[in-house]
């Protein structure tokens, strides 16, 4: 009798911690839904306010309405490395903490650090790349925890991300750009390194650092066509599946 | 001694263990054929095919067989098929040694005369700190030992590794090369904060590390029969500094660390730290293998008290 109650007490235990798990994720998802909804309309209110070219290539007034948000979410998108750590959801850590880790820089290792990057251009397409994308993942991910997945939104999941992804890195790049051109010359680029001597002997140039940055761009054209592959399995558009 | 089954030789089909196809079919081929001699009758078929990138596996997947088998010990005589992996462009386990230790013994010595093109042309005539003097010393002498013992102390389990892992290993090693000499070997280079005791100190704590790991290597040479590829438990011998194996079974790589360790407080250089911990990891990966296989292997007789690499920690 005894040991029943165990088993019993342990399922009932499972469940209940999948229950929590299933709604703390609801949360979760729910939040940056509407967060990057939020980053989006400050952004489209902010652009459309603009009245010359100028203006726009460098984005006035972009990042500080948008600033606080998007650090919050875009930072907060760590706990999904932990949520994959620990099997609350099914990928690979390692795989999101990599897509994660690009973005998180952009935000704070470029745009933050160096601010004459936010005058750029580049902001605006890549928040504005990354806000759509973000709204459709979490809102698929927060309907797909009760089963549900409209065929729309799968649509959209993985069809928006061939003008999305080419138009965020794009604007990624732009922003790195921008930084590196503000931090070339040697005054300005001694504020931002670690320079010799010192203690430790060790040095750091931002600016070249920022150049190993852009040569990680280079695997765009793979990444780019791996998400073709998936779009392909997921939406079942390769022609060997169509039986006659 | 098992009877010699001449009469029943047989046409062996070597089939592909990754999709499907035939890569060839070897006729005449007797029961009692090793895998080894399987693989110089393929390499004359397929010229490209040399030993040393053939596997084989008696199943489509499954654990590949050794070289020292016979057909009949694997069922192939009957099934008359054998599957065969192409393991790659393979390069000989000395070649890759001295290729990814010479690198860094040049290389750190191109910095170390400070050219022009990496320091700017008022840089050589600068003066040198002794401490910088010492790193160079010791880099070269470490990976002259490395070279040494590669060509003569040190026996391998097996003759190749994937052509793969050369590229692998030499940007690591040639990459962080770079890293440590640019700093040390820079004209700008700060000479350690305690002075002349911290640089004693750490090239102590250097030589002694790396006469440790050496002793090891000669222990560990001496271990392993010639030729063979026979395991033993390895103890302390009459050498004091072998006594580490009494509490980690890969004082090798203890003695390593310690070596790096010494470098780093010598030189006061933060990627030389770096360095360190980045070999630290690595060895304590492959020293927690070898910790496991040697308990599998003798799980009676292994001393419990050995850690795997950092006495009572690791």
């Amino acid at each position: 009798m005894r040991i029943m109650d165990s088993k019993q007490k342990s399922t009932t235990q499972k469940q209940s911690l999948s229950t929590l798990t299933t709604y703390y994720l609801l949360i979760y998802n729910s939040i940056l839904t509407v967060g990057w909804t939020f980053i989006l309309y400050e952004t489209i209110k902010q652009v459309i306010s603009y009245k010359s070219v100028d203006d726009l290539w460098k984005c006035h007034g972009l990042w500080n309405a948008i600033e606080i948000p998007l650090k919050i979410c875009q930072t907060a998108a760590f706990l999904e490395v932990v949520h994959a750590m620990f099997g609350l959801v099914r990928s690979n850590p390692m795989i999101v903490f990599i897509q994660i880790i690009s973005r998180v820089f952009l935000v704070w290792g470029v745009a933050n650090y160096i601010p004459h990057a936010q005058l750029s251009l580049g902001i605006f397409l890549a928040v504005t790349a990354w806000s759509i994308t973000e709204i459709i993942r979490y809102a698929y991910y927060a309907l797909n925890l009760f089963q549900v997945s409209p065929q729309l939104l799968t649509w959209c999941r993985y069809s928006f991300f061939i003008v999305l992804y080419p138009l965020g890195v794009t604007g990624e790049i732009l922003t790195i750009i921008k930084a590196m051109q503000t931090i070339y010359p040697e005054i300005v680029r001694n504020r931002y390194s670690i320079v010799l001597p010192n203690k430790f002997n060790f040095g750091f140039d931002y600016f070249y650092f920022l150049c190993v940055v852009l040569l990680a761009y280079t695997y765009f054209p793979t990444m780019y066509k791996h998400m073709f592959k998936q779009r392909a399995k997921t939406l079942n558009t390769s022609p060997s599946k169509k039986i006659q | 001694m098992s009877a010699k089954n001449q009469g029943n030789t047989f046409r062996l089909e070597v089939l592909k263990a990754r999709g499907n196809g035939v890569l060839t079919s070897i006729d005449n081929i007797s029961p009692d054929t090793t895998i080894a001699e399987l693989k110089k009758r393929v390499a004359q078929q397929k010229s490209q095919l040399y030993p040393d990138r053939q596997s084989y596996r008696a199943e489509p997947t499954g654990k590949s067989v050794k070289d020292t088998q016979k057909l009949s010990e694997l069922n192939v005589d009957k099934t008359k098929k054998i599957y065969f992996k192409d393991l790659g462009p393979q390069i000989g386990w000395s070649t890759v040694f001295v290729a990814e230790y010479a690198g860094p013994l040049f290389m750190y010595l191109l910095f170390y005369i400070r050219p022009s093109f990496i320091y700017g042309s008022s840089a050589g005539s600068k003066p040198m700190h002794f401490a910088a003097h010492l790193g160079a010393a010791c880099w070269t002498f470490h990976y002259a030992k490395r070279i040494l013992e590669t060509l003569f102390v040190h026996r391998f389990s097996h003759s190749t590794m994937p052509l793969f892992n050369l590229f692998k290993n030499c940007s690591y090693y040639w990459g962080f090369t770079a890293l440590v000499s640019y700093f040390v070997n820079h004209p700008k280079y700060t000479p350690p904060s305690f002075g002349y005791a911290q640089i004693y100190l750490g090239l102590a704590i250097f030589i002694l590390n790396e006469i440790g790991n050496l002793s090891i290597h000669l222990l560990l040479r001496d271990l392993r029969p010639a030729g063979t590829n026979q395991r033993r438990i390895p103890y302390p011998n009459k050498n004091p500094l072998t006594n580490l194996f009494h509490l980690v079974s890969c004082p090798n790589y203890t003695y390593e660390i310690g070596s790096w360790l010494g470098f780093s407080l010598m030189t006061q250089t933060l990627t030389a730290l770096l360095f360190t911990f980045a070999g630290t990891v690595q060895m304590t990966i492959w020293a927690k293998q070898k910790h496991r296989a040697y308990k599998k292997d003798f799980p009676d007789k292994y001393p419990k008290q050995r850690k795997a690499i950092i006495p009572f920690l690791i």
